[in-house]
Parts: structure tokens; sequence; C-alpha cells
């Protein structure tokens, strides 16, 4: 845009020869900072650093009365006006009565007039000025009702309009009141996203100080401070009429950059408005200090937050006005400073210095050097000559009618150079374009970074720019429903949840899962003062059967009564996270009964309620439910019970979507397990029991003792050792496999089989789970008849290794085969089948009389006799080949060993029973004697899963007869201490961990230590006299013992 | 017309999309071109959105067009206009809409139209919500306000305590209360006479009927769904097994489960027929008659159990006994019946217990285009360097320049 000039400036530049010219920089007062104040403030006035405020408090210049005014409440909820230079507040009053307010709205002033909130009402009084300096009380002029709206804030826009901010429905709303009276509401509302504003709440209610309203030509503007700390904005712009007009949407006035600013006043002068307040840092970046800031805004939406906007760093809440006289006044209750009005508020009007220049250059991009007349010192302490000054630059023609001055640049002084030297005195000055040097200067505490905004339209057809959101809560609504049956009993032997008993007179608590184990997130309790729990389940007197077993008389009296049942949850303080658990009490029983029907001891019988319904006291809003659960009371006497569910059907839940504990998603077997039309016997004679299986764990042990055959335990690992409870089990073995069985193996799975190697008693018999009846796999004809040779004179064979897959759940492999003198033989592996894979045939095997196979490194491994008849060796073979080692002597006179260390690919074997051990590390050639010699037996070494942790019955080179241990891997060794005259003898079994070994000998010898060795507990249990599996331990011999395991995946 | 670019499906599980660009808008216009089919089925755009629990929405389903809040999941209706004239065909499956959900600081409203109309409605004409306190905060994280658009095909449905899909009985699973309605959506909604189908995680399987036997409220105490209990075995049972004082059991097939009741078998045996047996394991059958005293003999001696009963029924599956163990959980409960897949060959598939069984009605949602915008207007270069100038104090300067006042645009018909 050019700029005007006048005719004889343009003669003067247009004819040659003829101009001349000079410049000159005029600064100006660019800013007002104060550190002290006049205190002229009440009483009641906040404290510096007061946090409790803001004070309901207006300020103005009263033009009549030619002094500033300020408009508070006093605590004793009067009106008061504070007059500049005057301490004692100003109490106006009508008729001599105060004015009364409502102490919690902001009141308004403007000229002569006082807005105010009382009972209901926007108020407004007028008062003679005149009578006010004068101190006469009783000044007030007029009284009138303004418009009926809440409580809130005020901002009288002239004598007749105002805008109002209250409180409604939960947020802020503006209103206009015009001149006629009309209310026009923003349609929007200035909302805390998260807050709900409420009367009650004090600091909701001073929030609505934080806002102002003015009137700039024919726009209104109000201000709010947000939640956040930013300043919204919306215009309201009137119609001709003065009266109507249209609201604009909020939009951002002073953005928030961890930072708050809390508005004070807001007013206009000369098209400007200013808003004064209080600025200071939050979170990250939050300081002790307070400033006050003095912004303007040219368009009344963006304001300017230059570092020349703050006026002080005392921690005041200001208000600030203007006079008349263009002295600016900032003001606290009465506590004030008042100066001229810099160059922002007044402009050129202000207090200014003009310097003539000597020369100057440079371009409006990069700023000018100019040199001001050196020799004379006056600039040098000149207030308003330093850097940061707003200026402007002039230059002059010579006229005809004198110098002509016209306005080149506003810029600011950036830098200035002073000289001292020899007498000469220099004073060159950088002076830089305004808008150049404040987007360049913008500094902490008072930068903003300007985030960009979203576009005005984001077109997606294609829909590339929407994300699914894959959130932590996806899941279906329902209600909460809990059973019992938690992770930890599916891991238990019993494979799920089964009946309990407990003596008379007792409390069980029978909780439930964590709710987070079948539901998304826990539930959070709402206002509902009660909470409906339905318990499910039976429960009956007297003591569990031992059905399918014979059961002992229950010496329970046939009148007593079944259990109560109580309602439990287990709730969590979202504050302190402190778990409590509330119990239903028989007064909040709302079914019939507090325990469901008993229909056995039927004299005993009472009636009941099925479900049992609680409507308890809800533990508490906002508190997390943890878990849910039912308290079994019993009467006088032992009952047996079962919790079904408790269904809480006001709670509302989403459940996590199956897999629940990993009971699906299984291969089906696909046959008709009843047998058909002539199929199961139906429970008969051997009383065979269900069809689920057992999946052991370390608290399952089994023990095969010659010549009672197999006993097992489910609770070997409990509290006392007189706890443990073991079972006879032989049901589907006859009487020759009980006899001749040599070997039990449990899988991971659950099943059992027992083996037995004897010549014309061999067999493999295997049951699906412990307590259920064994099926016998082959036996002793089956074997002949895969080789008949074998009953040949000088000939022999059979069944001779089996083992299981310790990793897998069901896996097993056995070894069988034949020989006959100097002739001919056949050695077999039979993988998890009864189909044979050869391993070695003809005339070389000669006497396979015994063998051993184990499952080592991933691979069966077998040893077995072979080559000659006189002098056989023994072969180690991997699978059906190839053939790992071969001994050098002869391994006549016995069976040679195997032995397997852990999961490792270490190999151990013997050959015959005084032979050393050897030790074939993977599945190497050679052959090293081991340190320790083992008995002869395999159930003489035991190791843990690692094959670090090794125990073996040994005897040693010194032929002591020990149990020893090492943890090493068979490097060192430490004597076991196992309470037992001849420890060398036992049979040894490893819990699946480097502490936790099982040794037994006999039917009342076994033992259990959790120390790796150091201490051992009998475990004999009911086994020991007295005992109801009590039998004659004479003449006993245990041949093996089995520790149950999780299956592992390998 | 435009073409299809998202179909959604998927039943009971809300579909959301947020947009990325805007992010975050406080104010916001949101504006999609959808269609629906079925009764149950919503479509959505979101505002205000903190998470995929926790937004404001507007929709249309059939025959009404609404505004809600969702919290925690939980859908509240805060709005909600009935447009079901049948001679202007009003919200109808199948027809594509155009729909414009907008808010400006507490007031939020819905437009409709046919993508043939080519000016909207009026802002705020046809269905608008202010805020109200008793709404409870508008957001749940005050700095996140996401927009996008969300589907959900919300149709009756129940929990199954476990299907195999060459099963004919879908058993329902205690507990069947819909929290939303607080009744069983299987009792309200599926018919007990007429066929009808199902969607079992995107599976169909059609349905003959219902055996509705437990009335969930029913105060009999007897007529409630049982369980879960404990699967003990299956058995064939032959006499004498199936006697007891001169009355004698069916016999045949049967399995027995830990729930006890002492009751005499010729005066109780028929107690729990018809109900069906649902075995998690996907088993189920409909009971025919029930031993409660089940004995048998062990080393001679007659033993009876004390904790359990045996139900007895021809159409027990065959493969229970082989495929059943101590970890399977048995219920007493209602189910669906006549059940087959609708496709003939439909791979075996097994559904855990707990698997939602929804009532299906070839549900779906279509989209075709999605828009939005913030409510911050005019944030261009422009006003962001008047903005950036102002702030700092000075203001900015454009020699060359022309400036002309922004002109308001004319609706928003790019998708016509």
């Amino acid at each position: 845009m050019a700029r005007p000039v006048s005719e004889t400036n343009e003669y003067a530049i247009t004819i040659p020869e003829s101009s001349k010219f000079t410049s000159r920089v005029t600064t100006y007062k660019s800013r007002i900072y104060f550190d002290t104040y006049i205190d002229d403030a009440p009483s009641f006035a906040l404290p510096l650093g007061d946090t409790t405020g803001p004070l309901p408090e207006a300020f103005t210049y009263n033009v009549d009365m030619g002094i500033f005014v300020t408009v508070t409440i006093q605590s004793s909820v009067k009106i008061a006006l504070l007059l500049e230079g005057n301490a004692t507040p100003f109490i106006p009053t009508i008729s001599g009565h105060p004015i009364v307010v409502n102490p919690g709205c902001r009141p308004g002033i403007y000229g002569n007039s006082i807005f105010y909130y009382s009972s209901g009402n926007w108020m407004k009084v007028v008062f003679d000025p005149a009578l006010v300096l004068l101190g006469t009380a009783d000044c007030i002029l007029s009284q009138s009702i303004l418009v009926a709206r809440p409580n809130g804030a005020i901002y009288p826009l002239s004598n007749t309009e105002a805008i109002i901010f209250h409180m409604d429905e939960g947020g802020i709303r503006p209103i206009f009141i015009a001149s006629d009276g009309s209310e026009h509401e923003h349609p929007g509302r200035l909302l805390n996203p998260t807050h709900i504003v409420q009367p009650s709440i004090t600091t909701d209610v001073k929030s609505i100080h934080y806002s102002g309203a003015v009137k700039l030509n024919n726009t209104i503007f109000v201000y709010y401070t947000m939640y956040n700390g930013s300043v919204k904005v919306a215009k309201y712009k009137l119609a001709t009429d003065g009266i109507n007009g249209s609201w604009s949407d909020f939009f951002v006035a002073v953005p928030e950059d961890i930072s708050v600013f809390e508005i004070g006043n807001v007013f206009v002068h000369d098209d400007r408005i200013f808003i004064c307040g209080k600025f200071y840092r939050k979170e990250e970046f939050v300081t002790d200090t307070k400033y006050t800031l003095l912004l303007w805004s040219t368009d009344g939406v963006t304001f300017s937050i230059d570092r020349k906007t703050l006026v002080s760093a005392l921690d005041l809440r200001f208000l600030a006005a203007i006079s008349t006289e263009n002295d600016l006044c900032f003001s606290s209750t009465n506590r004030s400073h008042c100066e001229l009005a810099p160059y922002q508020v007044i402009g050129e009007d202000t207090d200014n210095t003009v310097i003539d220049l000597l020369t100057i250059s440079g371009n409006p991009q990069n700023g000018w050097g100019v040199k001001s007349v050196g020799f004379d010192e006056r600039y040098v302490d000149d207030p308003y000559m330093v850097p940061g000054s707003y200026a402007k630059l002039e230059i002059a023609t010579y006229t005809s009618i004198g110098a002509e001055w016209i306005k080149y640049h506003d810029i600011v002084v950036s830098q200035i150079g002073k000289t001292f030297e020899d007498g000469i005195r220099g004073y060159e000055f950088q002076i830089v374009p305004d808008a150049v040097w404040h987007t360049s200067m913008m500094t902490h505490p008072f930068y903003l970074e300007l985030q960009g905004k979203q576009t005005v339209l984001d077109q997606m057809q294609e829909l590339d720019n929407l994300y699914k959101v894959e959130g932590n809560k996806i899941g279906i609504l329902w209600t909460l429903t809990s059973d019992f049956w938690s992770k930890d009993i599916y891991a238990s032997s019993d494979g799920g949840l089964s009946h309990r008993t407990h003596a008379g007179a007792t409390t069980t608590d029978m909780w439930g899962p964590d709710i987070k184990e079948f539901c998304v997130d826990y539930p959070i309790l709402g206002e509902a003062a009660t909470i409906l729990v339905r318990l499910y389940g039976w429960s009956r007197a007297g003591k569990p059967s031992l059905a399918p077993a014979v059961p002992v008389a229950d010496t329970t009296p046939t009148d007593t009564l079944n259990d109560q049942f109580f309602a439990l949850l287990l709730a969590e303080d979202p504050i302190t996270k402190v778990q409590t658990t509330y119990v239903s009490t028989i007064g909040e029983l709302a079914s019939t009964y507090s325990n469901p029907p008993q229909t056995y001891f039927e004299e005993g019988a009472r009636a009941g309620s099925y479900p049992i319904d609680y409507r308890m006291a809800s533990p508490g809003v906002g508190k997390t439910l943890i878990k849910v659960g039912i308290r079994v009371i019993s009467d006088t006497a032992d009952t047996t019970f079962l919790p079904e569910r408790a269904e809480l059907p006001e709670i509302t839940v989403i459940p996590i979507l199956p897999d629940f504990y990993g009971n699906g998603g299984s291969e089906f077997v696909d046959s008709d397990g009843f047998g058909g039309d002539d199929g199961g016997d139906g429970g008969g004679d051997d009383g065979g029991d269900d069809g689920g299986g057992i999946v052991p764990d370390a608290g399952t042990v089994v023990q095969w003792i010659d010549p009672y055959g197999m006993v097992y335990t489910l609770n070997f690992d409990a509290e006392t050792p007189e706890e443990v409870v073991w079972i006879w089990y032989n049901e589907g073995l006859s009487e020759d496999n009980i006899a001749y069985a040599h070997d039990v193996f449990l899988t991971p799975d659950g099943h059992v089989y027992v083996v037995g190697y004897t010549f014309g008693q061999e067999f493999i018999a295997v049951a699906p789970a412990l307590g259920q009846p064994f099926t016998v796999l082959i036996d002793a004809d089956w074997i002949t008849a895969a080789y008949p040779n074998r009953l040949n004179v000088n000939a022999g064979g059979g069944l001779l290794g089996f083992d299981i897959v310790p990793n897998e759940s069901n896996t097993y492999a056995f070894m069988a085969g034949y020989f006959e003198f100097t002739t001919n033989g056949r050695m077999d592996i039979y993988y998890n089948s009864l189909v044979p894979t050869q391993v070695m045939n003809g005339t070389t095997i000669q006497r396979n009389a015994s063998g051993v196979i184990s499952y080592i490194n991933k691979h069966w491994v077998s040893i077995f006799q072979y080559q000659g008849w006189s002098f056989p060796k023994a072969l180690i073979v991997q699978d059906a080949g190839p053939t790992i080692y071969e001994t050098g002597g002869e391994c006549s006179g016995g069976t040679p060993l195997l032995w397997r260390l852990g999961d490792s690919s270490t190999v151990l074997f013997r050959t015959r029973q005084n032979d050393p051990t050897y030790n074939l590390t993977d599945f190497g050639e050679l052959a090293t004697e081991w340190t320790i010699n083992i008995d002869y037996r395999k159930t003489a070494l035991a190791s843990d899963p690692t094959g670090q942790s090794i125990m073996v019955a040994g005897i040693p080179p010194a032929r002591a007869h020990d149990v020893y241990l090492s943890l090493d891997g068979g490097t060192t060794w430490i004597i076991v201490l196992i309470p037992e005259n001849f420890p060398y003898e036992c049979v040894l079994a490893n819990g699946h961990t480097t502490d936790f070994w099982v040794a037994g000998k006999t039917l009342n010898a076994i033992w259990s230590s959790m120390d790796a060795g150091v201490t051992w507990e009998d475990r004999s249990g009911n086994l020991l006299p007295g005992g109801d599996a009590y039998l004659d331990p004479t003449g006993t011999t245990t041949y093996q013992i089995r520790v149950g395991s999780a299956l592992v995946v390998v | 017309m435009s073409d299809l670019k998202l179909q959604i499906t998927k039943k009971g599980i809300m579909q959301t999309y947020f947009s990325q660009r805007p992010f975050s808008a406080w104010n916001f216009d949101c504006i999609t071109r959808a269609s629906f089919h079925g009764e149950y089925s919503f479509v959505g755009l979101i505002g205000l959105a903190s998470d995929d629990n926790n937004f404001i929405i507007g929709y249309l389903r059939n025959g009404f067009a609404g505004i809600a809040k969702m919290r925690d999941g939980v859908r509240t209706t805060l709005a909600e206009l009935v447009d079901d004239d049948p001679s202007t065909d009003g919200i109808s499956e199948d027809i594509i809409y155009d729909v414009r959900f907008w808010h400006r600081d507490g007031l939020f409203g819905l437009e409709y139209k046919l993508p043939t109309t080519v000016v909207w409605p009026t802002r705020g004409s046809q269905l608008t919500y202010s805020w109200k306190k008793t709404d409870g905060p508008i957001v749940t994280i005050d700095d996140i306000f996401h927009v996008g658009i969300l589907a959900l095909i919300d149709p009756p449905r129940f929990r199954t305590t476990g299907f195999k899909s060459n099963q004919i009985h879908i058993p329902v699973l205690p507990l069947d209360r819909n929290p939303v309605t607080n009744k069983s959506d299987f009792l309200e909604y599926f018919n007990d006479v007429l066929p009808g189908q199902v969607d079992i995680e995107g599976k169909i399987f059609t349905y003959t009927s219902c055996n509705r036997y437990f009335l969930i409220d029913d105060p009999t105490p007897a007529r409630l769904p049982c369980g879960p209990y404990q699967f003990r075995i299956a058995r064939n049972i032959k006499a004498p097994y199936n006697a007891e004082d001169g009355f004698h059991f069916q016999g045949g097939k049967s399995i027995e489960f830990l729930r006890f009741a002492w009751l005499v078998g010729a005066d109780h045996y028929l107690d729990d027929v018809g109900t069906t047996i649902g075995l998690s394991n996907g088993f189920s059958f409909v009971n025919e008659q029930t031993q409660w005293k089940p004995w048998v003999i062990t080393t001679n001696q007659r033993v009876t159990y004390l904790e359990r009963s045996r139900y007895y029924s021809e159409t027990v599956p065959p493969r229970v006994p082989d495929n059943s163990t101590f970890s399977d959980r048995v219920y007493i409960t209602n189910s669906l019946e006549g059940v087959a897949p609708k496709e003939e060959n439909m791979a075996e598939a097994d559904f855990q217990e707990g698997t939602f069984v929804f009532l299906d009605d070839g549900d779906k949602i279509d989209f075709y285009g999605f828009s939005a915008t913030s409510g911050d207007h005019d944030y261009s270069i422009r006003t962001l360097l008047k903005a950036f100038a102002q702030i700092a104090g000075t203001s900015a300067s454009f020699p060359a320049d022309t400036m002309s006042d922004m002109t308001l645009l004319p609706e928003l018909e790019w998708m016509s």
C-alpha cells in the first residue's frame, strides 16, 4: 500500500537536484512493570499469594468522580466501593440499609451503575457520585431488577446491557441481556469435558469469576478461562437494532501451553481489547511465580502474549482500567499501581524520545543500522531507548514549507551500541521492523506454540483415513455369574470341581475364580444401595461316600441339618487398593431359606430354597468387585456340599470369550464309547468308576509295592504327613499281573501303565487314569504269538523294556524280541502301538534275554544283549538304528541298565552287576567310567528335568551304602541322610524340581524331601498301622515310585 | 451411486473406526453414507471418543434416528426420533442414507437424507440434544476427542454351555439375562414354534424350535437351570443296576454327574424329563429319566453314590464316553432344538462354553463414504500466520496479496 504524500513533498522529490532528506526515530514508552503498589486495601482483601480466591470485584474509572473505583463484596455480603486513594471501604446504603448480595456472584460496575445478584435476580443500582465523594452512604438513586437468571458473573456493557455467565446443566453459559431486557443465550456452553460444574462446589462457583465481556463497535466479545487454562471467546454480532444478533462458536483466544491464564478483567480502549489476568505455568513447567499480564488484541479473538505484556510478578489478582487522562491503573482490592499507559494501549500518545539520525542504511527485511548524533550523550540513559522499545522510523523531505515527515515503518529498537573513546562519542543502534522483531523474540515463559489444527474438510471416500479400533475392552456385555471352577481346580488332580465336606460347626468359604480370569475387567459397583446375589448348590448332612469303593459306616446322626449358604463379595477400594470381604447377613436373605433343600437323612431333612437369594448391602460406589463366593456353614455334624454358581444379575461384565481353561479345541475320539448293544457292564462287579481323568500333579505319587500292587495318593504334599491318603487300586489286574509286575509308569495326562517282564508272565496294562480299572494291553500269549520261536529249546526273549515319554501326554514304547541259541534272533521296538519296528534280526542276535529302553534326548534308546551266546556284548541303539555304542566286554549275568539324566543327551549304562557305570555323552562312541557306582537297579537313580541334580542309591568305590546327591551332573557328590538303615536299597524318584525328592523301600517306608535331601519326612500316611490303607508290611518291597507332573510340551 | 467400501456383519461387538484426520476434534461435523440390514443393526457416527467404549454416537436404526452416549461400553439413549412413516419409507433397512452428526459446545445434532437429495436439512432441524448435567461428564479423557464411524449389530443372544456343530441342541448357559433389557433374550425373542437361524462366531445354523423347560424367573424351586456339575462317567446301564426297590429305570445310555438329590426313583424319575443336558465339551441331549440313587457293585457289595445322579437318554451322543473327562462341566438347561448347519458341507466346529449365540437375519451394515471436519473453523495458513503474529504482539503484513474474506462454502456434496 503506497503512502500518501503531500503535494509539496511530491514537488520536492520530482524536481531534479532540488530534494534534500533527513530521518529520525521516535521511541515510545513500551511497557509498564511494577513490583510495588499503594496499599489502600480493606481488611477483607485476600493476601499476597492467596490460593482461595478470587474475591468478587470489578474495577473501572469513574469519569464523574475522576478516580478509579472498585466494587466488591464484603465478607458480610454487603456491596462495598473501594475508592482510589481511600483505604476505608465505602458501603452504599438504601434508606440506611446496605445492599445485600449473594456472596458467590461477581458484581459489575459501569459508570455510576452497580450490578449484582441477590435473591434470584440480577439487580442494578445507580449511585450519586457526588454523594459518594462526600462519603454519604445513602447514595443510591435507584434500584431495579435486570433479569432473573442464576447466580454467576455479570459484565455491564452499558447502563442497560450486560453479559451474564452462569451455570447451566453442568456447563457455563453466557447470555446477552439487551437494552430492552431481552435475553439472548449462547446455544453452546463452556464445558469441562470431564467435570460437571455445580453450584454446591465452591471452586466451580469461583471459576466463573475468571471471565469477562466487552463491546467493541457492533460486536460483543465474551471471554472465559477454561478448565485447562486456555481462554475461549465467542462473539455476539449485533443486528442493526442493537438488540438481536447471532452468536459465534467458541474460539480459542489464549491458547493453553502447559499454562493457565486466569482472567482478571477485560476492557476496551482505542479499538483494542485488553485482558488483564494472572498467568502461571503448570505440570512439567510449574513454578511458584505468578505473572500479571496485560494482553491485547485488535480482532478480539487472538491476543498478544509478547514479553511487553508482562506488568508484574506480584502474586495478586490485578484488574486494570484506564482513565480519561490515559493513566493505566492496576488494582487488586485497592492495592494499586497507576502510571501513564504505554504504547500498546494508547499508541503515540504515550511518552517518547525523538532521535535525529546521522546515517541510516538497511532494508525492511533485515532491519537498519543507524547512527545518531553521537556527540550528544542525552540518549545514553534515556528510559525509552532500550532494546525492545516500540518506535517509528520517519523520513523527511525538505520542501518549500519546511521538513515534511513521513512515517516509513513501525519498528523496534533491537540493539544499541555506545562508544566512549578519546572524547569521541558514538551512539549507534539497530532497528528492525516490528513484526520481524516480535516473531523472532518469543521466548520462555511467554512463547506459545501454535499447533496446526484440523482441516476445514477432510474427505475420506476411500475410508483409508479410518483405522479400526481394537480396544482392550472388546466384548459383549453380559450379567455376572461365577462358578467355582478356578484354574487351580482344573489343574488339580481331580480335574474339576467335586463335592466338598466339612465337620459340624464349621465355616468354609468357597470362592469363585478372580473375575478377571473370565471377564475382561472387574466390574465397578454403581450407586445401587444393594446387590442381589443368587447362590446355587446342594448340601446334605453326612460324610462323603467312598463309592465306588465300599464305604465305611457314616456315623453322622440322621437328624442333623445341612449347610447354610451366605454370599461373599471381595471388593477393592479404588484409592487405597485395600480389599475387603463382605458377607451377607441373615437379615439380607431374600429367599425363604438360607439353606438348599435337604433330601438326605430324610428324618432330619429340612426344606430349603433353590437358589438362595441375598439382597446384600453394596460395598460402595466405585469399588471394584474382585470375586464372589459362598460361605458354607455347617450345623452340628458333618456335611457334604457342592457349590454350583453365584449369580449377580444386576452386575454387568464383559465376559472373556472362550477359550476358558484349555478344555476346548481338542480332537474328539470318533467311537461309540458305550460299547454297542452288549457293551459296558453298567458299573458291574469291578465297580468301575468314572470315565473322567485325573491330571497328575506333584501331589500325585504312585508306588508299586510287592506283593500288593499299586497304591497311590493325590495329596502326597498334604500339609501334615498324617493327612496323606493312600489308595490301593489294582482293578483290572489279575493276581499274576500283580505278582509279576515290576514297573509302573504315570504319564503327564494321567494314564497309568503297569508292566511285567518275567518270561511267560509278561504283560502291559493301562488305565486311563488313577482310580480307573486297568486293561491289559499285551500279555505273554501276545508275546508268544509274535515270537513263537522263543518257546523253542535254548531260546528265549519276550518283553524286554518299556518306557513313556515324560513330556508328552501319553506316549510309550516297548521293546520285545526273541533269540535261539546260535541260530537266529530278532529285536523290535513298538512305538505307541502294537506294530513292530525291527531293530535287528539274524544270527547276530543270539542272546537278548534282557534289555532296557528309555526316551533320551527325543529318541528312543535301547540297550540289550547281542552277539554271542557265551560272551554277549551290550549294544546301545538309537530308535531302530543306528548303533550308538557297543561294549567291549561281555554283559552276561543280568540285565544291562540304561538311565537318562533329565532330558539331556547323557546316557548312563551298565552292562552287568559288578561292572562300573559308564557315561556316554552326546551319544559319542567313547564311554567313560562314571564317578560313582550305582546300585544294580533301574530305580536306584533319579534326576531332575535338567539332569544336573541326580540322586542315586550308590555303591561308591569305598562300598559305602548311602544315597548320594550331585548338583553338577555327576561331577561331585554329597551323602544324603535318608532315615533308613540300608538306604542304598531305596527306590528314588524326583518331583520335577531340584528340591523335591521321594525315596521308598517298603510298604511303610516312604519319605519326601522338599529341600534337596537335607531333611526327610515320612509320608506313609494311612499306610501306617491304624490307617485305613494299612496292610502288613512284612516282606514288602517297593519296586517303583512315580511322581505326577503337569504336561510340559517340548 | 458410490461403491461399497466397508461391510460389517460381525454381531454383538461394536465395530469402531476412528479418523486419523481430524485425529481429535472438540466441535466436529461427521458425515457418512451407509445402509443397514436387520432389525438390530445400528449405523452410527462417533464423536468425542476417548476410546472405543466411551463416546457419543449419532445413529440410524430401523425406524429410528438417535443420539446416545456410550460409557464403558454401556449405551444410553439421549434422544431418539421415530421415523417409520411408510409413505416415505421412514428409516428403513437396505436404503442408503447420508447421515450427518455434529457437536458444538454441548449441543449435538443429527440430520439424514437420501443421497439423491442435494441439500441437507437445516442444521438442527431433525434431531438435537443439549448435554445435561445428569448425563455426567461429556468425555472421559479431557484432551482426546476422536471422531469416526460405528457399526453395531446387536441381535438377541444367549451363551451356550458348549456346542459341537454336529449336535442337534444348542444348550443355554445360565445365567441367561441380557443386562440391557434385564430379561432372557432366549425366552423373549427366540420363537419356540417357528424355525429360525442363529449365528455362532460367523457360522450360521438353522433350528426348528426351542426347548423352554426353564422359565428364568419361575418361582418353582426345581425349575431353574442347574450347574455346572462335574462329569463323572457315561455308562450303558443294564439290569440289575437300573433297579430301585422294585422300580426299574429305563436303563441304557446314561451319564452321571455330581448333582445330588436323594429322591425316590418311582416318584421322581421324571422330575427332569425334557431338560437339555449340556456338556461343556459340546455334547448335549434331552433327558428322559433320572436315577437319583445310582449304585454299583464293588467286591460283591452294593455301593450307592451319595454325590451324583444318573441321567438316562437313548440320545446320549455315542462319543460322549470316550471324549468326556472330569474336567467337563454339565448343565441342566434350555436349548435350541433341531439344529443343523445352514451350509451343507460345513466343517465340524467346536464352540466352547460361554460362546454367544445370536439370532440371525442376514444382518449387515454397509459404508460407502465418510468425511469429518473439526469444528474449529478456518485454520488456513493465513489464519495461522495472523494468529502467530498477533500472539507475538505484531500484525502480519502481506503487501502484495489481495485479501478477500472467507466465503461460506456450499453444503458438502462430494458424495453425489
